[in-house]
């Protein structure tokens, strides 16, 4: 270890050319989760669990027992129904817009219904640097796979990145790496909806379409992981990019305080509702 | 057998910070406030001049945080042990007793961390870092503000362990 203390500088470059390399690496789309990180999303299951559902149990008395029991269950249950509703508006202004798709739209409720698995979020990235990651409890043992979508009543949250036995580990669409493939709602304008770590941005966009500030950004199912017409966001701010707009849109769904989402476990059936 | 219990005793720490970092203290959840607690730890042990097997520990610890934040494998290893090597060849562990130098290594450490990986980044420069000087600064000093007290306490204990 006297190497370390006599030539901190030609470690500190050597790691850095290596970090530089691996980051490329890594970014690949082909690029394949190591054994090993399964293993280490195994090994911090348990604890994450647990402190998830001691500060869960801990939460739930204090508001249920301490707090007013009644107004949170009804808050509860309105905010749900709530979220509900704007699913089904959303739905209902699509199907205003594209009349024919209507009982396309309707059949992915149903198909929502029976083909999503709910699960928890039981902790986020440690790291500082990179915090558009969170872990979710249900895993390989409940048929999740890589690749999978998450999300909730008001839309896109992300998609599965790794897979532990009993947890997961989700990339959320703000991540630098995320790409979603998307629409805008009112006028079908097509762009892909990219991470930024803070937000969303929507790039490629056609520089002659009609876009305006306050425009419903929907997922187009194109890029083979999302299903159609999910919700992602709105669009906030409107950019010129040479040829092409970019917008930013601001996420639907509160990703900094996610409790409960859904794992759509079979997104490949949903490709039939395409145009 | 005490370099055993030290480095049982700095690997509990670090499952310890990373389990409290991903789920009480996740940044996500309460933004850029959050401590970096592992990274506290990996600039103690490098200031702890008696820890043997330190690099190994800051590369290890650097790929469990690596693993758990989206899978960038080696970004977090690789800045964490230019980091230990950069704290220990750069100064005599005699200069590590007084406050002053304590509080500018965490916080020079902490911008060195950001920095590393910004020109990670930039270098693969599709990505942009969407973090403002302004935010780094203000995570330098709450590990600086969160790091002084808690080397101080880990100091103790580790010299208990050494006696």
């Amino acid at each position: 270890m006297g190497f370390l203390k006599r030539h901190p500088l030609i470690i500190i470059i050597l790691s850095l050319l290596l970090a530089v390399q691996v980051f490329s690496l890594s970014t690949d789309e082909k690029h394949m989760p190591a054994p090993f990180s399964k293993f280490i999303l195994n090994l911090t299951y348990y604890p994450q669990k647990f402190t998830y559902e001691v500060t869960d149990s801990m939460i739930n008395i204090w508001q249920n027992y301490i707090d007013l029991v009644d107004v949170r269950n009804e808050n509860k249950r309105l905010m749900l129904e709530n979220a509900q509703l704007r699913h089904e508006n959303m739905q209902l202004l699509e199907a205003k817009l594209q009349n024919d798709r209507l009982k396309k739209l309707l059949e992915f409720k149903d198909y929502a219904q029976a083909r999503t698995l709910t699960a928890n979020v039981i902790a986020g990235s440690p790291s500082i640097n990179r915090t558009e990651v969170v872990i979710i409890d249900k895993g390989n043992n409940d048929g999740i796979s890589e690749g999978m979508p998450i999300a909730t009543f008001e839309g896109i949250v992300g998609r599965v990145y790794l897979v532990g036995d009993r947890d997961a580990e989700v990339m959320l669409i703000t991540d630098p790496l995320s790409a979603v493939d998307a629409y805008i709602h009112r006028t079908r304008a097509r762009g892909i909806v990219k991470g930024t770590g803070l937000g969303c941005v929507m790039e490629y966009i056609e520089s002659k379409t009609d876009l305006s500030i306050g425009d419903k950004v929907i997922s187009s199912g194109k890029d083979g992981f999302f299903p159609k017409g999910v919700v992602i966001g709105t669009v906030e701010e409107i950019e010129r990019k040479g040829n092409f707009l970019s917008a930013k849109v601001s996420p639907n769904v509160e990703l900094n305080s996610l409790e409960e989402v859904l794992v759509i476990r079979d997104p490949s059936d949903k490709m039939e509702l395409n145009e | 057998m005490n370099n055993a219990i030290t480095a049982i005793f700095f690997i509990s720490l670090s499952l310890l910070f990373i389990v409290l970092q991903s789920t009480l203290l996740a940044p996500i959840k309460i933004g850029s406030f959050s401590p970096d607690f592992n990274l506290i730890l990996i600039i103690i042990i490098a200031m702890l001049s008696d820890v043997k097997g330190g690099s190994i520990f800051a590369l290890g610890n650097g790929y469990l945080m690596d693993v758990l934040s989206g899978g960038l494998i080696g970004v977090n290893a690789l800045s964490r042990l230019s980091i230990y090597a950069a704290i220990r060849g750069t100064t005599n562990n005699i200069y590590y007793q007084q406050i002053p130098v304590l509080l500018i290594v965490i916080f020079l450490s902490t911008i060195f961390s950001w920095f590393f990986i910004w020109v990670v980044i930039k270098i693969n420069s599709e990505i942009d870092l969407s973090v403002s000087l302004y935010v780094i600064l203000k995570q330098g000093a709450i590990n600086t503000l969160i790091g002084l007290p808690l080397y101080l306490m880990i100091k103790k204990i580790h010299e208990r362990i050494q006696k």
